[in-house]
């Protein structure tokens, strides 16, 4: 692990990556998951970086933990993700470069991404569905040992703007992707008006966003929760995240489980993220 | 009196449970699971499948919100990329080729529930449930039982017409059993906070606030390890139409402990558990408490012939038919008094 990621995170990240599961980050518009995903990101990537030294150890018999990454963007440009990763130390141009980032770009539809990732025709779930699968296809006939693990920003909004796509067939895309790979980390947002509206007088838009959002959290195994303090705005702190165990959580037997748990968080753009305990220093 | 009555519904309502966790000949052939995110039904479910394993029934898994098999599946039917006559389809042939008793699990019913409630839809649950059910044509008296989730916290669907009733009433009405699983560390935060006479915390989407959707636990961690499990609320129905109510433990699995082969039946009913279980009422002090004391209580026969010819005051009182006919005032003249013929009268 790089020294970007903050310690007391590093352990849920490991095993979200390792487990064959869905991890859902959920988000307020007040504390985005930018910087959590891109060290999803990071951590998988880096992992991928002792090629050579896997290559060795699958010689003497160990299992192979070779990653490689699908990073699916709807609506953040490629830029900003470059930005927050050089600032972990790692350049996502050379990572596309060497194939072991697939990178899906949903600002530039119709064939236009300037970095030579996978063209994606519409911004709908049925395109993006294609384009997976061919990224999928693409990368483990590269390497077919290695473990594909697809990272998707901004899902839920898609039920945004394409009103015809409801929260049923988002998840049929989520399962399908689940049974293809290794893992899936996906964001979702957790807005009051996003998540609480479950009575009729709701918009449509908020009862698909609702069912999806929850349906999202009865899947995963672990659930990052993003979101500001109840107390207000404060100039140390930029929110608490809660690590929960979602609907899908199963015990490994043997291993010692982790625990759940809420901490405080800082971000700042040019010193990266602080995450610590209520009431530590 | 009250002893025998509550070890009499314990050991029936103990033999109840093992019936329909074990899924036995025509137990209950639609239990209903209804769970929320605070307590998934997951392991509810694990055990339903443990069983179904040691007693050799054939397990077929519809799987709308699983992407991988879990263990101990005989078969497994991702149900996401099918309709549902596909589904009916696959379950039969499933059913058919296995010769023994099957129990068929249902991971979520939410997917099929909005699919039920849209406008145009041709899903009628009820019958699709129904002809799950049917038994193989070879052996019918191997009918298969289904085991289903329902997410509480999902939105309800109101059904596309507005005078029918919606999915979630048709499922409740339509089950013969259902069990509603809740988390014992938010049982232990209400029972608390009752005692205190304080409101009952919430948790989770319960909450209302924004961002979170699992509450935090903190009791969970102060429960024993051997201790911890799911509480499961029951409601099971008989043909006769009589119901039982009932709220069970079921121990989580260590696994340094396994589930032995003995018969033992690893669940209890939530008042037997230790964090659960009332007081006992103090019993009555036998006679041997009051050995050392000089203070006599009790009466030798002389004392009780003495108090038997004790003559009390009142004498007309204690006629027979209120003495004084009701409400007239008696009164006993004392020495100061004056007796006036004209003004007193008796």
């Amino acid at each position: 692990m790089s020294s970007s990621m903050p310690p007391v995170l590093a352990s849920y990240v490991q095993q979200c990556i390792d487990d064959r599961s869905l991890t859902t980050l959920t988000s307020v518009l007040d504390t985005p998951t930018n910087w959590l995903l891109i060290r999803f990101l990071v951590s998988a990537l880096q992992k991928s970086n002792h090629g050579n030294s896997a290559a060795a150890a699958q010689s003497r018999g160990a299992p192979a933990n070779n990653y490689k990454v699908i990073f699916v963007s709807v609506f953040r440009s490629f830029d900003t993700w470059s930005e927050l990763a050089r600032k972990c130390g790692v350049n996502l141009q050379d990572a596309v470069a060497s194939s072991k980032l697939c990178y899906i770009d949903g600002l530039a539809v119709g064939g236009n991404s300037p970095i030579g990732a996978m063209p994606l025709e519409n911004l709908t779930l049925r395109d993006l569905n294609l384009c997976l699968i061919s990224a999928i296809k693409v990368l483990s006939a590269e390497d077919p040992s290695s473990k594909i693990l697809v990272i998707i920003d901004g899902i839920d909004f898609l039920l945004a703007c394409q009103p015809k796509t409801s929260s049923n067939d988002i998840q049929q895309v989520l399962l399908e992707l689940q049974s293809l790979v290794h893992g899936v980390v996906t964001t979702c947002a957790a807005d009051s008006a996003l998540l609480h509206s479950t009575d009729a007088s709701a918009t449509p838009l908020e009862l698909e966003h609702t069912t999806l959002a929850r349906g999202l959290a009865h899947q995963a195994r672990w659930l990052f929760q993003l979101r500001p303090l109840e107390t207000g705005q404060s100039k140390e702190v930029s929110g608490s995240i809660r690590i929960s165990r979602g609907g899908a959580w199963e015990s490994n037997e043997g291993a010692r489980d982790l625990v759940e748990g809420e901490w405080l968080f800082h971000f700042r753009n040019d010193e990266g993220v602080k995450v610590w305990g209520r009431g530590e220093a | 009196m009250a002893h025998t009555n509550s070890s009499h519904r314990r050991t029936h309502n103990i033999l109840l449970i093992s019936k329909l966790l074990n899924q036995r000949e025509g137990a209950s052939p639609f239990t209903l699971v209804l769970d929320n995110l605070e307590q998934p039904a997951k392991p509810l479910l694990k055990e339903f499948i443990r069983r179904a394993n040691s007693s050799k029934s054939h397990v077929v898994f519809l799987a709308f919100e699983t992407a991988r098999t879990p263990p101990g599946i005989d078969t497994f039917i991702p149900c996401w990329n099918k309709n549902f006559q596909q589904i009916v389809q696959a379950v039969r042939s499933a059913i058919t080729s296995a010769v023994k008793r099957c129990l068929i699990v249902i991971d979520g019913l939410n997917a099929l529930c909005k699919m039920s409630a849209q406008p145009r839809s041709t899903l009628d649950l009820t019958s699709f449930l129904m002809s799950l059910l049917q038994p193989p044509q070879q052996t019918p008296q191997n009918s298969p039982s289904l085991v289903a989730v329902y997410h509480q916290d999902m939105p309800l669907h109101t059904s596309a017409n507005p005078y029918s009733p919606g999915p979630l009433s048709l499922l409740e009405y339509s089950a013969t059993t259902i069990m509603t699983v809740h988390s014992l560390s938010i049982l232990l935060a209400e029972k608390q906070a009752k005692e205190k006479s304080l409101g009952a915390p919430s948790f989770g989407l319960a909450e209302q606030k924004e961002g979170l959707v699992v509450g935090l636990k903190p009791q969970a961690r102060s429960i024993p390890s051997d201790q911890r499990g799911i509480v499961i609320q029951l409601e099971h129905r008989r043909r006769s139409g009589r119901g039982l109510l009932e709220w069970y433990f079921l121990p989580q699995r260590l696994p340094s402990k396994p589930y032995s082969a003995s018969s033992k039946e690893p669940v209890l009913l939530l008042d037997d558990h230790p964090l659960f279980r009332k007081p006992e009422l103090v019993p009555e002090t036998t006679d041997q408490d009051l050995a050392g004391v000089t203070f006599e209580l009790n009466l030798t026969t002389r004392q009780r012939m003495e108090r038997d010819g004790v003559v009390l005051p009142y004498f007309d009182a204690q006629k027979a038919g209120g003495g004084g006919e009701g409400g007239r005032i008696l009164y006993d003249m004392g020495a100061e008094d004056d007796f006036d013929e004209e003004e007193d009268e008796i």
